[in-house]
């Protein structure tokens, strides 16, 4: 019960973040996806069923905050919570190595699925979804941020006992 | 690979067959247009956030620079060198007061020589969806916001458009961009007055379309020209600025021009908006 309410409050919290201060930062043509982030530490800790079920959640809040279809990215963030968690214990997560490469994984996972779910719908966006330097600088900002937060999201989740 | 209690690979996965299929329902009904949300009440969300944690921690940051600037005033050397980055960081915090003050002043005075009613907003947040653009201010229906009101921004002492409000909630409004392809408003030539439609393209950045204009109006159009709303529609005032002319492309087979227009607005830049709101005899 505990763990479910850290998860739903750290997915809350990061989707704000990036909606606030993360898009203000200078320089940046695109924030990092601190949700994307948070979700592939979850899917790592807990396992597939898990990361589904936060990537569910997650994906249609922002469905619901975004002017994009609703189920767009509760079906993106679906697939990529439970594909992360499919490899929950094969994975040694450190705090340098892993965390950039899973992350770095995800976000070219994440773009290629939405390249497909964009153009299978017809739906049309504003942003570049790949080979652009918006999606480069996103993808070097989710690998150089994601130590940090699998380093915050550890303690957070140790304080519960369950990250090892 | 991941295993359940009976050892079989990839548990979970009719939950997940059937949360897949859950959203892929509701992009097919909300892409028809058969299913139709009202997503106003979360809109508040981030403006919350905004208000009671991002805001006090600012303030919070402050009062813990202060009390530090008291205790490093310990020790003659010392106190020296630190007062001196004291007041550099100081300086950096004036300078960014004197920034925001002077545009707040720029904002207020042209606030003042607007004729139309209207609301100053400030962007809180922006979409959380990587390939939509999106902007949140902090007004909502409790100050008069409307969906499709129009929303523009200063420019050269005069008012360019920005995109219009799309989603409302009590405090906080949901905007999108005019290079939003589901954006489209009556628009003339401020010089020649030839009219025509712009519409967005969906590219961040990149030019608005200008369609409908005749081809008789290709000697008195040139390039840089700039074009304004016509009122055309009702919902936006004549002479909003929107963008200045580019290429024209002219089909044999069409009897208009296809021109491109460069947004006046850079939308990356933008941090205070105008919100234009009818009058209360006309709602």
């Amino acid at each position: 019960m505990k763990v479910g309410f850290l998860t739903f409050m750290v997915l809350l919290v990061s989707l704000l973040l990036k909606m606030t201060v993360l898009q203000f930062i200078p320089f940046l043509t695109s924030p990092p996806d601190l949700v994307l982030i948070t979700l592939v530490y979850i899917s790592c800790l807990r396992g597939s069923q898990y990361g589904q079920f936060s990537g569910a959640f997650i994906g249609l809040l922002e469905d619901i905050l975004s002017v994009s279809p609703l189920g767009l990215h509760g079906l993106i963030r679906t697939v990529t919570g439970y594909g992360v968690g499919i490899f929950k214990g094969h994975l040694v997560v450190d705090f340098i190595l892993i965390p950039p490469v899973v992350v770095t994984a995800a976000t070219l996972f994440r773009a290629l699925l939405t390249s497909l779910v964009v153009w299978g719908f017809s739906i049309s966006y504003s942003k570049p979804i790949f080979l652009s330097t918006a999606f480069l600088t996103e993808m070097l900002a989710n690998a150089l941020l994601a130590p940090f937060v699998f380093f915050i999201l550890h303690f957070l989740f140790k304080a519960l006992g369950e990250a090892k | 690979m991941e295993r359940d209690s009976q050892g079989q690979p990839f548990w979970g996965w009719p939950s997940f067959v059937i949360l897949l299929v859950l959203n892929l329902t509701l992009l097919f009904l909300t892409q028809r247009g058969i299913l139709s949300l009202e997503r106003t009440i979360t809109l508040n969300l981030p403006t919350l956030f905004y208000e009671k944690v991002i805001r006090p921690m600012e303030s919070v940051g402050n009062y813990v620079g202060v009390r530090n600037y008291v205790a490093e005033l310990e020790g003659e050397n010392q106190r020296l060198q630190k007062e001196i980055q004291t007041l550099r960081q100081v300086g950096k915090g004036y300078e960014e007061l004197l920034r925001e003050n002077t545009l707040l002043r720029e904002q207020l005075e042209f606030s003042q020589t607007l004729r139309v009613n209207h609301l100053v907003a400030e962007i809180i947040a922006k979409d959380p969806g990587n390939i939509f653009a999106s902007l949140l201010i902090d007004k909502g229906t409790d100050q008069g916001v409307q969906v499709g009101a129009p929303v523009v921004a200063p420019y050269r002492q005069q008012l360019a458009l920005v995109g219009k409000v799309v989603k409302v909630s009590s405090r906080s409004a949901q905007i999108i961009p005019l290079f939003s392809d589901t954006f489209h408003i009556a628009s003339r030539f401020q010089k020649s007055r030839f009219e025509g439609l712009i519409s967005g393209t969906g590219q961040r950045g990149s030019l608005l379309v200008m369609n409908y204009v005749p081809k008789t109006a290709l000697p008195e159009i040139q390039e840089r020209d700039t074009i304004i709303s016509s009122g055309g529609d009702s919902r936006y005032p004549e002479g909003i600025y929107i963008g200045s002319m580019g290429k024209v492309t002219s089909k044999d087979y069409s009897t208009s021009l296809e021109i491109e227009v460069l947004p006046y607005i850079n939308f990356e830049k933008l941090e205070y908006l105008f919100v234009l709101i009818e009058e209360e005899e006309d709602l």
